[in-house]
């Protein structure tokens, strides 16, 4: 199989990082990325970015950790280059605080982002209503700016783009060798997976530029995320709610839990509304499976269900999801070569 | 009674504002008059980036110290106040760097969570090997002296546009305090060799991504003569200028070069940021500062200047604690007219 012509369906991050994954350890592939949306339409856009990683149940810490491990390095390095204001990655410190207790003291990533520590007393008198926190610095991305440069990396291997609502896997056998359904929430419909679930999350986006730190509540309900140009103020975890449209009520609801957290925020501006919803699972799914009808095979690589914390672990899942394409070039390969026998 | 302020800057703007909200209760007769020659945005404040932060070593002055922790705690307390976004204040995290370990210095109790950098971090930064994190304040001149302004204005202090040629030109007729916090231009009132200008030159782009501020520091060239980067509200200060002795407030291309092409081997993604403008300043340099009174011959009569100058580079980060001290001077002052029979007690 000289150039294996690999599909990748959804162009939101973990579409578009996996497809540039695949381009660097698949040379020889062609990669085409077929989504009904491009940024800024996409569920990714929505998301403030932030690496603070989510816990999914069913996936091994160790597994979740090293996806956050490689995320952070390869995001790190960027933040460090001349490309970073074109990507839109930044280095932001801040605070998380609890009023109870956290579950662990030392989250499986407190090594990985840099300076965690317990916050001071002194950093813990901005907020009375809290008891605990910590305090580090970790990495941003801004949407639509981090999915647009990953689109212009692509466009540079030669990867081509369309959109396309795709409804069924096997109507790309024809074109395509293999597979990758990177279609977050809408691998519900695609491949039938019943066990992703949306969860909702309405977020504000002002203009608050002297907002300079992340401040989070440990609950994860309400969080101040400043981005390159605007701050992004959380949130709500809405299980099951398919609804995109903003509500009225919630809106002052975010506005009111953050302002007080950070007061100054009664000062922002130009408010707009965002609503998302979370390809949620109890696992993320990176997985190879082999399709059959009528004797003909499709190779699929499943990346989706990256819930609340696709931001934080999109570059390792998506290396992870290229090297099992290399594994399915590997088995086409074998067998065509079988067949020449 | 009648005060004249000489100087509109950070030092004399919030000097008058501590006297007044201090004494005009006690003292009905209060008048404050406020004289300089630049107002915001044309002082020396204005220019400066606004960030709180001493320099690095106190050479044994805790009481500049204290009057640090002073203004820091006040300003703090300020935070979450309505005030806060008006004032211009806000917190802020950073670096500082070296090239070698250096002491923590006298203000690492007074910032929020000071702590040595870690590897990791240092990694961002090749060429330095020693570093400190802390979150602090930024105080930009550009709001806080027009909030001062307005706070001044609504208590009923006057301002004149007028450049001052000594004491004796804005006392006489009733004024018998003159609050000299005139900065690097003190040396026209009364000779002062200890004062001198510090050039400083800033470049001021827009970079927004940058969320901290980064001070390098070259034990060797001194203060402020490497680069520095302070992102602000509005946009991010470059710089990395300290020439003592230079009086020269035009901007010098070779500084440009320099400040341009440190910052951005910095922090490389500065080359894509646009450049949005450009100021010289002196920083009114002193190897302490001068709060301190003096009895003065003003015409016929016997006058007080309390002198409050010289804050060098460091004049936002030590204000609060001066302007406190030059309302206990001014206390002592009224004291010794018999104005008062006791003194307000001790506020902070």
């Amino acid at each position: 199989m000289a150039s294996p012509k690999v599909a990748v369906v959804g162009a939101g991050l973990i579409g578009l990082s996996t497809a540039l994954c695949i381009t660097e350890t698949c040379p020889s592939c062609s990669v085409t990325v077929l989504s009904d949306q491009f940024s800024p339409n996409t569920m990714s856009d929505v998301a403030a970015g932030m690496l603070i990683p989510h816990t999914y149940p069913d996936t091994p810490i160790h597994r979740q950790k090293q996806w956050f491990k490689e995320t952070f390095t390869y995001l790190f390095a960027i933040s460090n280059s001349a490309e970073a204001s074109e990507a839109g990655i930044h280095l932001v410190s801040g605070w998380q605080v609890f009023k109870s207790p956290p579950k662990e003291e030392l989250p499986f990533w407190s090594d990985i982002v840099l300076g965690f520590r317990p916050m001071s007393k002194a950093e813990l008198q901005r907020f009375p209503q809290h008891r605990f926190g910590q305090a580090f610095t970790t990495l941003k991305c801004d949407c639509p700016p981090y999915l647009l440069w990953l689109e212009k990396r692509l466009k540079a291997t030669g990867t081509q783009m369309y959109t396309r609502k795709v409804e069924d896997l096997w109507e790309l056998r024809r074109e395509y060798d293999i597979v990758v359904n990177c279609a977050g929430l809408g691998a519900q419909q695609l491949v039938g997976d019943k066990e992703l679930f949306p969860v909702r999350g309405q977020v504000l986006k002002v203009h608050a530029p002297w907002v300079k730190l992340f401040i989070r509540d440990g609950d994860g309900l309400t969080y101040i995320y400043p981005g390159v140009h605007r701050v992004t103020l959380g949130g709500t975890r809405e299980k099951g709610s398919w609804s995109l449209s903003p509500d009225a009520g919630t809106t002052r609801d975010i506005f009111d839990r953050c302002c007080s957290l950070e007061p100054s925020l009664q000062g922002a501006q130009d408010i707009e509304v965002k609503v998302g919803l979370r390809p949620s699972m109890q696992c993320v799914r990176v997985q190879r499976e082999v399709l059959s009808q009528g004797g003909v095979k499709l190779p699929v690589v499943h990346n989706y269900g990256h819930g609340a914390g696709g931001f934080s672990v999109h570059r390792g899942t998506a290396n992870e999801a290229a090297h099992l394409v290399g594994e399915c070039i590997s088995v086409l390969q074998g067998s065509s070569s079988r067949a020449k026998l | 009674m009648r005060v004249a302020v000489i100087g509109a800057g950070v030092i004399g703007l919030s000097s008058a504002l501590c006297i007044h909200e201090q004494f005009h209760s006690l003292l009905p007769s209060l008048q404050l008059e406020i004289y300089a020659d630049h107002f915001t945005p044309h002082t020396t404040s204005d220019g400066a980036a606004g960030l709180w932060q001493p320099y690095l070593s106190d050479h044994g002055n805790l009481q500049e110290t204290l009057w640090n922790k002073e203004t820091f705690d006040y300003l703090l307390g300020q935070l979450h106040s309505p005030a806060a976004k008006e004032m211009g204040l806000f917190l802020i995290s950073g670096y500082n760097l070296f090239t070698e370990p250096v002491p923590d210095p006298s203000w690492k109790n007074i910032v929020l969570g000071f702590r040595n950098l870690t590897p990791k971090e240092l990694e961002l930064f090749p060429g330095y090997s020693y570093g400190w994190f802390n979150t602090a304040l930024m105080l930009e001149g550009r709001s806080y002296l027009p909030w001062l302004t307005n706070r001044l204005t609504q208590r009923g202090v006057k301002f004149f546009h007028k450049k001052v040629e000594s004491f004796q030109e804005v006392s006489g007729d009733g004024v018998d305090v003159v609050l000299n916090c005139s900065g690097m231009r003190a040396g026209n009132l009364q000779p002062d060799p200890e004062l001198q200008p510090g050039r400083g030159q800033i470049i001021k782009v827009l970079a927004p991504w940058v969320k901290h501020f980064i001070i390098t520091h070259n034990l060797k060239s001194g203060i402020y003569n490497s680069p520095y980067i302070i992102p602000g509200s509005e946009f991010t200060v470059l710089g990395g200028i300290y020439q003592h002795g230079n009086w020269s407030e035009e901007n010098s291309a070779k500084d440009h070069k320099s400040i341009w092409d440190s910052c951005c081997r910095l922090l490389p993604a500065l080359q894509k940021a646009k450049i949005v403008g450009e100021w010289s300043g002196l920083r009114p340099a002193r190897p302490s500062v001068r709060l301190e009174r003096e009895r003065i011959r003003l015409g016929n009569l016997q006058g007080e200047v309390i002198h409050n100058y010289g804050h060098g580079g460091f004049g936002i980060t030590i204000h609060w604690g001066c302007a406190m001290a030059a309302a206990r001077l001014f206390g002592s002052v009224l004291q010794d007219k018999r104005q008062l029979s006791t003194p307000p007690g001790p506020r902070l």
